[in-house]
């Protein structure tokens, strides 16, 4: 425990672990300090001045006893200069004076300074209401203006300076506190906002390209004190107070995020963070909070459709309901195939699973088109509080920036602030290196040798000095396998892992120092590895007694829910690839899509479009008309997450509950009455029970919920060890050509985008990632047009120049927007060969614009020493990309 | 004695032909401090000496340089020397003189300070407006790199040394030590949070000593002569030499050396020739424009820090700025408080905000169009930038302010009740920057 200090604030004495902020200390008497330029979660500044007070400390005698006054009192001796609150740190003793007349003043001085210069356009503000300069200037501003009769010289600035298609800067309602600035480089770690000029010309900026690019920027509207970082979709939509906001968690993805909706009207206005320090502590992603508007769209589904004469038509949910039921019955159970998605919630999956499983009777059921590999364990439930404790965090293949928003947050605040050694491993480089103490680029397919490799060091580590492991060791080797699993580990040598792996073999040792000599490891490991990857990190778990803490990162929003509830193949059952060959073949005559959608997320399209058009009857249960729909006999309108009770289970386990922020999406008629509505998926799947003669009995989701608790508990995790081995591909890649890999992106400009009319416009275009020596050796610059071909077919993107892919590779995202990686990988071979053919150089604007930047942007002063040939934006030892000349 | 015969320190040589050039600065006795330290002295040793001969910093602080170094915690590396050599302060300019005449001086004594607290490599941040310095001193480094003053193992005697010039960019905050490292570092220019203290984490989160120019300059004076024949100058609080920059309205401006405690009287009216066209003196800044003002009743106050503060001023960098009878106050406080907004960081709310309100409201002054209580008002405006401010620039720019209307009243309202037909304006040698 922390030591703890006594400190005295307006004569009361408060007693809180020394080295804690004064501030904080009032906030725990209740005593209110105001502020600007604090926030708990950013460093302290001391920037805005409104926090100062008196502050005094024990006055000491030349023998270092405490001097008393002649009452025996403890004599203070008070700082001459008043004091930043939120700077200054408890000790034992201190005397803190908040409330004289002296304090006064002075915060009526700091006040008045701001307000000199401040709009005090707040009846048009958005932040009107729940700004902290205007609750401020109420409780403490002295009411009159001295400055009033010279209003005529307040700076007169850009009222609308769009940092980002999501963001726009007030300049004349910033306060210049620096939270924004702060945030983005000590919480998000994308440092792409800065304060620019001096004096009272400072304004913030931003400087990226794209500017603002940051999957966090939108937290920076929410912790702007005054109205000068607004959100551009929000912006003069409604005042605050009348929104009604409704607590719920978003199921964008799998962090189980917590949400406040606001409504007004029955309309989504917005959507803001919900503190959860368990969770996601006051912060959502941009996704969370600008792409939610697709709930609230008019191309929603609000009827059935059914096929008729080859189209679909509107129908009711009687007839819809009856066709889907008929059919059920008239085929054998084997030949139906169910499969839902993440996105459904634990009620919608534990129904549907009941009703293809139990009632149906077919163990064609799943949750995915593709394998993944799932928590083998039992993630603590202070999964978050634990990590962030954490001395070493191994991530393997996950990419969380993209996939886990809130994990990525997380794991940059454990890496930066708490000193956690993290070790990234992956494919590619992810954004996630900037924090990482190692980072393991490897090639494709050697996790396992990587991790044997990483296994073999650590266990070495504890032979080399036996007196100091020797209990550890007898506690290990007398487990059931593991003295097999040692041996089996003999040929991982470091060198020869390094060399499969195609890593620095000392940052392989590295690493596994880092590993041996941990106590709280965490093991964190991307949905798509192999079975293989994720034994070989249970063995590794296993070796230190962590076998708790392999948590795989689901990206989908319910993926831990759903398998849990059942929705996974049965006895025999097919999934995946060997399901839609059975579809083709005609084995499975009824195809029923819940929340998902093959022929994006199935690993070969091609399967998928061949299986969709040789089905017999599909069934899809969804949101909107898509190229889904348009192979299906009959669509069924669901229920978004926002409109339905219910709950959901994050990546880690947590469970949480679901409320009905919005009604289902209607249609009315003319005069207002309700001629149909979407429906939840548990409703669905119950009336299909009801309608095949199995009533469940249940009318509420409350009552599923029960259901679900009601299952067994995920068993917490055996350290067991299974020896895996890595086998070499003797495929090679052709001369001339390049691996593909292939990645998640966050904006991926998924179905989903095309109803978020804000978030849309932050999608970038589609690309491909090429290596920086690959791309010179090519002559393909910066963002030139390139055709990334395969055997299996070839798309048209704009070339990203970098080292996010590693030589020989190029990195594309799996999707984004119409350019779908799952139309060239060829799923029959170990990896996808393809081809870079230049189509066009980069737009001419642009590489104008890089080497205007080049020559202008760094002026050095007369005599400064600049290298030769240096140019903006080149890495020392590497030369920037060749800028096409115009 | 004529003010050319009275013993010096850093300008003993200073007007020697060419003593710019490492030949005839070494001719005249230069780097044998250095040579003596290396092959004399531990580390320890000439920080002890720098100790004993009280010299105190003589960027404004008047801080102890031994105490400043001992601070330093020993087994923490690396450790950094940095010479604040970014003199701004309005009518002060001895830093300047001696980097542009002297530079070995500078150099010598840096090299010595790094010797003293352990430092391998040295920060030079030199003011980004003095380019000529800054081609002086690269000039004066390369000569001391040819000899084998700096470098590895600098005269064979184990110690590696290595000094790097920065030029800022042009901005009067850097001069503040925090603010200074900022930016060495690359960053805004801004002061930074203390506690910590650089002597704890300052350049690159090290150990860092900050010390000026003139500090340094004095370091190769004592371990040449001693501690002793530093202390027979000055006074017992601060013994030593300061230079004066004398400017203003006075007959021969330029930088004096002279013991610390000398009256000002006696720099005005022997070194400088007296206020200029016989006319009477008015006021005068004893420490350069950030330090209050006073007027000619206290012109036999010693040159010392703690008279100087009992007089009701800071003795700071001792830019002596005189004002002759017939200056316009008004102007002057109008025209120092643009200076101080201009180069406000914009860090803190006081300074950045407050600043505008007072060139304003000084402005509308200075121009007659002044209100009553206009005085009032700006007293208590700069009572909430004084103080409050995370710096002491805040501070700074409130005291011209608050000097001159104290000191000065009068002026002030017969401005407001008599507003003038025409603005006058009066050249200031302070007022030529922008």
């Amino acid at each position: 425990m922390a030591d703890l200090v006594t400190v005295t604030i307006d004569g009361q004495k408060v007693t809180v672990p020394k080295g804690a902020l004064v501030i904080e200390a009032a906030t725990q008497l209740g005593i209110d300090v105001p502020r600007f330029c604090y926030h708990p979660k950013l460093s302290a500044v001391g920037m805005c001045r409104m926090c100062l007070g008196e502050v005094g400390m024990p006055k000491m005698n030349p023998d270092k006893t405490p001097a008393l006054n002649e009452d025996g009192t403890p004599a203070i001796a008070m700082m001459p200069k008043p004091q930043t609150l939120c700077t200054t740190q408890a000790a034992e003793g201190m005397v803190v004076l908040s409330e004289t007349p002296a304090v006064v003043k002075m915060r009526e001085g700091v006040l008045e300074f701001f307000l000199a210069n401040h709009p005090l356009d707040c009846p048009v503000c958005d932040k009107g209401g729940e700004c902290m300069l205007q609750d401020q200037s109420m409780a403490y501003a002295a009411g009159m203006s001295r400055v009033q009769d010279m209003y005529h010289l307040r700076k007169d600035l850009e009222k609308d300076h769009p940092l980002s298609e999501l963001i726009t800067l007030d300049r004349e309602r910033c306060i210049q506190c620096a939270r924004c600035t702060r945030f983005q480089d000590e919480v998000a770690q994308d440092p792409v906002l800065e304060l620019v000029a001096r004096g009272s010309a400072t304004m913030i900026d931003t400087m990226s390209d794209p500017p603002f690019d940051s999957h966090f920027s939108g937290n920076t509207i929410d912790i702007c004190p005054v109205g000068a970082l607004t959100s551009r979709d929000f912006r003069f939509k409604a005042r605050v107070w009348e929104l009604k906001n409704v607590p719920t968690i978003s199921m964008i993805d799998g962090s189980g995020t917590n949400i406040f909706v606001s409504q007004r009207n029955e309309t989504m206005t917005r959507v803001i963070p919900r503190d959860n320090e368990a969770v996601n502590e006051c912060w959502i992603s941009d996704r969370d909070r600008f792409g939610l508007d697709y709930v609230d769209n008019d191309a929603r589904l609000t009827q059935p459709l059914v096929r008729r004469d080859g189209t679909l038509q509107p129908a009711t949910w009687d007839e819809a309901l009856q066709l889907v039921m008929d059919k059920l019955k008239s085929v054998q159970p084997q030949q139906v195939a169910a499969v839902g998605s993440g996105k459904l919630t634990n009620e919608g999956a534990l129904a549907m699973a009941h009703l293809f499983k139990e009632v149906v009777g077919t163990p064609n059921v799943d949750c995915a088109w593709q394998p993944a590999i799932a928590t083998p364990g039992k993630p603590s439930a202070a999964f978050y509080e634990e990590l962030e404790n954490a001395d070493v965090i191994l991530v393997v293949g996950a990419n969380p920036n993209e996939e886990l928003p809130i994990l990525d947050l997380r794991l940059k605040k454990a890496a930066f602030q708490r000193k956690a050694h993290l070790i990234n491993c992956n494919t590619y480089k992810t954004p996630l290196d900037r924090v990482a103490k190692q980072t393991l680029v490897h090639s494709e397919g050697s996790e396992v040798a990587l991790l044997n490799g990483l296994a073999k060091l650590v266990h070495q580590s504890w032979t080399d000095e036996p007196a100091q492991s020797e209990a550890l060791q007898k506690g290990v080797e007398g487990r059931a396998g593991a003295m097999a699993w040692i041996d089996s580990l003999g040929p991982y040598s470091s060198t020869r892992a390094a060399e499969i792996a195609g890593v620095d073999e000392a940052a392989l040792r590295a690493a596994a120092t880092a590993i041996a000599g941990s106590e709280r490891l965490f093991l964190l490991v991307g949905e798509d590895a192999s079975p293989a990857t994720l034994a070989a990190l249970q063995n590794l778990a296993a070796l230190k007694s962590r076998s708790d803490y392999v948590v795989v990162l689901h990206p989908e929003a319910n993926a831990m829910g759903v398998r849990r509830a059942g929705l996974a193949p049965g006895e025999g059952g097919r999934s995946g690839a060997p399901l839609l060959d059975a579809v083709f073949k005609g084995d499975i005559k009824v195809l029923y899509v819940v929340a998902n959608n093959p022929l994006v997320r199935a690993a070969d399209y091609e399967a998928a479009k061949s299986a969709l058009e040789t089905a017999d009857f599909v069934v899809a249960q969804t949101l909107f008309q898509n190229d889904l729909t348009e192979h299906s006999d009959v669509v069924l309108p669901a229920a978004t997450f926002l409109e339905q009770e219910g709950t959901t289970t994050n990546f880690h386990g947590k469970v949480q509950p679901l409320k009905q922020g919005l009604l289902p999406r209607e249609r009315r008629d003319e005069q207002g009455s309700t001629l149909s509505a979407c429906a939840p998926d548990w409703v669905i799947f119950t009336r299909l029970m009801q309608l095949l003669g199995k009533d469940p009995g249940f009318t509420t989701a409350a009552q599923w919920t029960q259901q679900f608790r009601a299952l067994p508990a995920t068993p917490s995790a055996e350290p067991k060890f299974s020896p895996v081995a890595y086998e070499a591909s003797p495929a090679v890649v052709p001369d001339g050509s390049f691996r593909l890999l292939t990645g998640p992106l966050l904006m991926d400009g998924g179905e989903s985008f095309n109803y978020c009319d804000r978030l849309k416009r932050v999608v970038p275009e589609p690309y491909v990632q090429i290596n920086r020596s690959d791309a010179r050796r090519l002559g393909i610059e910066h963002k030139a047009l390139v055709e990334v071909k395969s055997a299996r077919g070839g798309v048209q993107v704009r070339a990203k120049v970098g080292r996010v892919a590693p030589p020989g590779t190029v990195w594309m995202p799996r999707r984004l927007r119409d350019v779908q990686a799952n139309r060239m990988v060829e799923t029959d071979k170990p990896f996808t060969a393809v081809t870079l053919t230049k189509l066009e150089d980069a737009p001419r604007e642009e590489a104008a614009h890089q080497q205007e930047s080049a020559v202008t942007s760094y002026a050095p002063g007369v005599g400064e020493r600049r290298p030769a040939g240096s140019t903006q934006g080149s890495v020392p030892g590497e030369q920037a990309a060749p800028v096409a000349t115009v | 004695m004529a003010y050319e015969d009275e013993p010096k320190i850093i300008h003993q040589h200073i007007n020697v032909p060419d003593i710019r050039k490492i030949g005839v600065y070494e001719a005249n006795g230069g780097y044998s401090a250095w040579r003596k330290a290396l092959s004399e002295m531990s580390g320890d040793e000439v920080l002890n000496e720098v100790k004993a001969s009280g010299l105190g910093g003589r960027g404004g602080a008047w801080f102890p340089t031994g105490v400043k170094w001992s601070f330093m915690p020993k087994p923490v590396f690396p450790k950094y020397l940095v010479c604040n050599c970014d003199e701004s302060e309005p009518g002060t300019f001895s830093n300047r003189e001696i980097v542009l005449k002297h530079p070995h001086i500078l150099l010598e004594g840096f090299m010595l300070g790094c010797y003293a607290i352990g430092c391998n490599h040295g920060y030079i941040y030199v003011r980004g407006e003095m380019m000529k310095g800054y081609a002086v001193l690269r000039q004066a480094l390369a000569e001391a790199r040819a000899r084998g003053y700096v470098g590895k193992n600098v005269l064979g005697s184990g110690f590696d040394l290595e000094i790097t010039l920065h030029t800022g960019a042009g901005a009067y905050i850097c001069g503040e030590e925090t603010a200074l490292l900022s930016s060495l570092e690359g960053d805004r220019g801004q002061p930074r949070l203390k506690p910590p203290f650089p002597a704890v984490a300052g350049l690159y989160a090290k150990p860092t000593s900050v010390n000026n120019v003139e500090t340094l300059s004095n370091v190769a004076y004592i371990i040449r002569e001693g501690a002793d024949a530093f202390k027979q100058y000055g006074t017992e609080e601060k013994p030593g030499m300061k230079i004066v920059s004398v400017s203003g309205h006075v007959n021969r401006p330029g930088n004096y050396e002279c013991p610390v405690g000398t009256p000002i009287r006696k720099v005005l009216e022997e070194y400088a020739g007296g206020v200029w066209k016989g006319k009477e003196l008015k006021g005068f800044y004893p420490g350069g424009s950030s330090t209050p003002m006073l007027g000619p009743d206290k012109l036999d106050t010693p040159l010392a820090p703690k008279a100087i503060e009992a007089a009701g001023s800071i003795l700071g960098t001792a830019g002596l700025c005189i004002f002759d009878e017939d200056t316009d106050i008004v102007h002057v406080a109008a025209r120092l408080i643009r200076f101080y907004k201009h180069e406000s960081c914009g860090k803190c709310t006081p300074c950045r905000e407050g600043n505008d309100w007072l060139v304003a409201v000084l402005r509308r002054l200075d121009e007659g169009r002044g209100k009553d209580g206009d005085l009032d008002m700006l007293l208590d405006m700069a009572g909430n930038i004084a103080g409050r401010s995370f710096c002491l620039l805040g501070d700074a720019a409130a005291a011209p302010v608050v000097s001159s209307i104290k000191e000065f009243r009068a002026d002030f309202e017969k401005r407001i009740t008599n507003p003038p037909d025409e603005k006058i304006f009066i050249p200031l040698s302070i007022a030529n920057g922008h």
